[in-house]
């Protein structure tokens, strides 16, 4: 190791010579891709959040307030397209572009001039998306799904299919890198069943990536020559269907909620076992459960469509698979909660927003059950109790991880320790106000408030009110986020050791910290000690 | 006599190989999909009958 890392060093002199621009706009390096992607995440947060801000603020109150309803619409539209593409995803690319060589031993992506293509595309889709709330007609108001015929009456649809096709071939173009960097480059002895968790959760989401992405693009591309060139895919009048649409749309669109989550349940296999101390229980359990939630993220898609008036025998076939879903995730959390167990736990911010999103994803989950159930589903669908189980799978779900993976993984980006004392801030604030935000909405679901509306009935004021006072807290509370960050990269005087934390194990915490721009130039050795998740039996 | 190139390539050149060749081959699946997503559309549009069948099917129960 200690001749690789001369190695690493001699390799780094170079990249000093780089200007701004050959740095970051033409770095081919995984660390300063990776870095890009984690800072455009994090411009999309604030973006997506405060079209949210929007939401809640119109809904503080009944009555209509501050904003009329077609740009109500498109907040709810942008909030969603914004945070899903623009967020959460190239968040999950921005940790995988940074952790996977490392975890792996490999120098660097297998693709690195396609990786930095894959980053730039994406200011560009953006742009173009976000350039249609200044354009006369305005922006996409039809909802993130995008259902025709209501879709297709906006003047925006072109500018929103391309910035959709974009980002679709940004992200197959990052899971092509990530597939072939994962079955290629790993160092001698980093065999596929000693890999991280989290580099397995990344393998089975990049192949689910592969293959609806292009099922999204091929929908949208029906969607613009549906208006543009006569054709009638969803057109009823022509002889098409507008439910096709939806079938198409739920095929990429419930796997694409496991992609947005996959990657969490990694990171979370990442950071119990390092602060508990103790290597993850059911090591292989946790794999084949996330390779087993993937492939039955297949056959549950029409469970978003149980109301369009399906035939019964899809309806009990796709209840039945969507609840089988529990299983393999029940494993997974139960697994975590045996690796806690017994463990010699401290609870650092990693670990306290390990800990809450075990708990939270977990509720998230049981109001997921409750929706597969078909004559329940009749009562509770496309109402507020949507908004608040899917918002506890993606916000207490895939962003609390996401957090959670900065705080772990910071020391070894930037060289120094974060304010632990922050952190906490953040933690405790963020964890109170987000269900301040999102437990009432339950409550509003349940008596009958229907979603993406700006107005509504008087008896549904005050839990909204609590909501929105909810919603703005959260909000307020990323603002230390962003403070923790900023101190950290340029103002922390606190070094970080090379493995940072006790409990850590993985070949990431035995380069340096920050870690060198160039790593693993000679594949490192292999030890079975210093994996993850210990020995592993054959 | 025909030179081997490939046993000559470093152990890591011979990763970047098959890396690029593990690509092609999952970028090529990812055309498939997106080709085969709208040729079934255009199926289901040129076969009517098989539509409306279920369509009305579902209607029924």
């Amino acid at each position: 190791m200690a001749h690789a890392a001369t190695h690493d060093e001699h390799h780094d002199e170079h990249h000093e010579h780089l200007n701004f621009f050959q740095r970051w706009v033409m770095s081919t390096n995984h660390k300063d891709i990776g870095t890009l992607y984690l800072v455009f995440s994090l411009l999309m947060f604030f973006i997506g959040g405060s079209f949210a801000m929007v939401i809640r603020a119109e809904l503080f109150k009944p009555g209509l307030q501050l904003v009329q309803p077609y740009f109500f619409n498109e907040m709810t539209t942008m909030h969603a397209l914004v945070m899903i593409f623009g967020a959460v995803m190239p968040a999950f690319v921005g940790l995988g572009n940074w952790m996977i060589p490392l975890m792996v031993g490999a120098p660097d992506m297998a693709l690195p001039r396609m990786n930095n293509l894959s980053f730039w595309i994406l200011p560009f889709a953006f742009a173009l998306l976000l350039s249609t709330l200044f354009l006369p007609g305005g922006g996409p108001a039809g909802g993130w799904t995008m259902y025709p015929p209501l879709s297709l009456q906006s003047a925006s649809t072109a500018y929103v299919v391309f910035a959709v096709h974009l980002m679709g071939i940004s992200s197959i173009m990052g899971a092509i890198n990530i597939i072939a960097t994962i079955l290629n480059m790993r160092a001698p002895g980093m065999d596929l069943l000693k890999m991280p968790v989290f580099v397995w959760s990344w393998l089975i989401t990049a192949f689910l990536l592969i293959a609806v992405m292009p099922v999204l693009a091929g929908a949208v591309t029906m969607l613009l020559t549906d208006k543009y060139f006569n054709t009638h895919f969803f057109d009823a009048a022509g002889g098409g269907d507008p439910v096709l649409f939806q079938h198409v749309f739920w095929f990429f669109g419930h796997p694409e909620v496991y992609i947005m989550i996959l990657p969490a349940f990694g990171i979370i296999s990442e950071i119990i076992p390092t602060f508990a101390r103790k290597p993850i229980f059911g090591y292989k359990a946790m794999v084949f459960a996330i390779a087993s939630i993937a492939f039955l993220s297949f056959i549950v898609w029409a469970h978003h469509m149980f109301a369009v008036g399906l035939p019964l025998g899809a309806e009990i076939f796709f209840m039945y698979a969507t609840m089988l879903i529990a299983v393999p995730t029940g494993v997974k959390v139960f697994n975590w909660v045996a690796t806690m167990w017994g463990g010699s736990m401290t609870f650092e911010t990693p670990m306290l927003f390990a800990v809450a999103f075990v708990i939270l994803f977990t509720i998230g989950g049981f109001s997921g059950l409750m929706l597969a159930l078909v004559p329940a589903d009749f009562q509770y669908h496309d109402t507020y109790f949507v908004v608040a189980h899917f918002h506890y799978v993606l916000v207490t779900g895939a962003i609390f991880a996401i957090i959670a993976a900065t705080y772990y993984w910071i020391p070894k980006w930037t060289g120094h320790m974060y304010s632990e004392f922050w952190g906490k801030m953040h933690f405790w604030n963020s964890v109170v106000w987000v269900n301040v935000l999102f437990f009432p909405q339950h409550f509003l679901g349940l008596a009958g408030m229907p979603r993406r509306i700006p107005d509504y009935n008087v008896a549904f004021a005050n839990f909204n009110m609590i909501s929105s006072i909810g919603g703005f807290l959260f909000g307020a509370s990323q603002l230390i986020f962003v403070g923790v960050l900023i101190h950290c990269v340029w103002f922390s005087k606190k070094k970080a050791t090379d493995r940072v934390w006790e409990g850590a194990k993985g070949l990431e915490w035995t380069v340096p910290s920050p870690a060198p721009h160039h790593t693993f130039s000679i594949a490192p050795v292999v030890h079975d000690e210093e994996l993850a998740h210990g020995h592993v039996e054959d | 006599m025909q030179l081997d190139h490939q046993t000559l390539e470093s152990e890591q050149a011979q990763r970047v190989r098959r890396a690029r060749r593990t690509a092609a081959a999952v970028g090529i699946v990812a055309l498939v999909v997106f080709v085969v997503s709208i040729v079934q559309m255009f199926w289901l549009q040129h076969h009517p009958q098989a539509h409306a069948q279920a369509v009305k099917e579902a209607l029924m129960q």
